[in-house]
């Protein structure tokens, strides 16, 4: 399945090519990211504890980076391992245009899913993407700029574009992917 | 299974001391979605605190226009209910309409509403009958309480003990059931009150809402053509392999027009 996305985020290209590329700042912004482990200058593992309704569960999640073009893109692929639940896995581009009023991000992620994942549909991938894109990119956007959550008008600011496709980064998105499981079984 | 300890507290008082004395508890009130939860891993809680023997959580009381029914109470008890079926007819066939008998004997009004599943019916008649969330400390208003998908206004260890219904003039509810579990693909509710209709739709987006544009086309005239010819905006609907964003758009207006030929009969 696929999911794309943009955001518009008010500031220079490279400051957002930078935290893009800083674990720490990824870590900080991921929500229920509990660690980040760089295992390489382009490899890093993340464990993240995912909290949706009823299920609350810890993913193992390797990332790597390639294809690197900075300050313009790469490509992002990673693994999501749940224990028993399954695993995804897939790669997201990610690519940075300079507009007038600071920078937009674009994305467009691929997944393919296993073991119990491999059945299930999109029921609700949208929803749970688009609540987690918002956090996420509501982080990162603080952290680029703190002053953004006083809604300055000199302040960073967001806009998710097009609503129906908004969506989030391969980590967090194959996350979600993989808690979705148990809302298939179940019915 | 994995090891987890299991409390049953007799009161709410002993609940909470549980539940503020274990590390990762979680309140179990009829399982049917956290035991599922359980089974496959997603959910590794340390404590699970079963309000089922809760005596404070059961019962359904008449207070002048109100119907205030225990968290506790399961459908099937909701749906069988001569005080129900008398005062909130709807509220009967809401509830006789979820899932199978085995869920309907073991589901609770509490466990459904706590959990805001973005397809479960509860939620809609939560918002429609304009009611208050009781919780072990405050009242939480219907409008303030569905925050988001599987997201509500309760506190962490906080306990919904009952929810206040308000009785309608007339209501009822439609839903498109998913053919499988019977969750609502799109439901809506619908009830005229003394001040104000009020329109509620579950299934299509991450939460129950209501419908301010069906609410004021009813209250002009409350009749299923009032509906014709209004557009719903399917932009932040949910699509699946069962109906596209789209398809739910056109369903709320189809269940919208079906409950009010439903309340007018």
């Amino acid at each position: 399945m696929d999911i794309k996305g943009e955001y518009r985020i008010g500031c220079e290209r490279q400051r957002v090519w930078q935290a893009l590329n800083d674990a720490e700042v990824l870590a900080r912004c991921i929500p229920g990211c509990e660690s980040v482990d760089m295992q390489g200058p382009t490899r890093l593992k993340a464990s993240i504890l995912a909290t949706i309704g009823p299920v609350k569960s810890k993913f193992d999640t390797q990332i790597t980076l390639e294809n690197l073009n900075p300050p313009v893109g790469y490509t992002l692929t990673g693994e999501s391992k749940g224990g028993p639940a399954g695993f995804a896995r897939g790669s997201a581009d990610v690519r940075l245009e300079e507009i007038d009023d600071g920078t937009l991000l674009v994305y467009d992620a691929k997944f393919q899913v296993g073991g119990k994942l491999a059945q299930i549909g999109s029921r609700l991938v949208l929803g749970a993407t688009r609540k987690l894109a918002d956090d996420f990119f509501g982080n990162f956007s603080r952290e680029l700029d703190p002053g953004a959550q006083r809604g300055s008008e000199i302040g960073l600011t967001m806009d998710q574009v097009p609503a129906r496709a908004r969506g989030m980064l391969l980590a967090v998105a194959l996350v979600v992917v993989a808690l979705l499981i148990w809302w298939f079984l179940i019915r | 299974m994995y090891e987890f300890n299991y409390h049953r507290p007799a009161s709410l008082k002993e609940a909470r001391t549980i539940l503020a004395g274990a590390s990762d508890a979680r309140i179990v009130a009829g399982g049917m979605t956290l035991l599922p939860a359980m089974k496959f891993r997603l959910a590794r809680p340390s404590d699970l605190v079963d309000l089922a023997h809760v005596g404070e959580l059961r019962g359904i009381r008449e207070k002048g226009d109100q119907l205030e029914i225990g968290a506790m109470m399961r459908h099937a008890e909701i749906a069988g209910g001569e005080l129900v079926r008398s005062r909130i007819a709807a509220l009967a066939d809401l509830a006789q309409g979820i899932g199978d008998p085995q869920v309907r004997n073991r589901g609770t009004l509490g466990g459904s509403v706590a959990n805001s599943d973005p397809a479960a019916d509860y939620p809609a008649a939560v918002l429609a009958l304009d009611a208050v969330i009781r919780t072990d400390r405050r009242d939480i208003p219907a409008a303030d309480f569905f925050t988001g998908m599987f997201e509500t206004a309760l506190a962490p260890a906080e306990i919904l003990t009952s929810v206040v219904f308000r009785q309608p003039k007339r209501a009822a509810y439609a839903k498109f059931p998913n053919p499988a579990s019977r969750y609502a693909v799109v439901g809506v509710m619908v009830a005229e009150h003394a001040d104000a209709v009020r329109v509620a739709v579950t299934g299509a987006g991450p939460r129950a809402f209501r419908a301010p544009q069906l609410e004021q086309a009813l209250s002009r005239n409350f009749s299923p053509a009032s509906l014709d010819g209004l557009h719903i905006d399917a932009d932040d609907f949910n699509s699946d392999m069962h109906a596209t964003a789209e398809y739910r758009a056109h369903l709320v207006l189809v269940m919208a027009r079906r409950a009010v030929a439903a309340a007018s009969a």
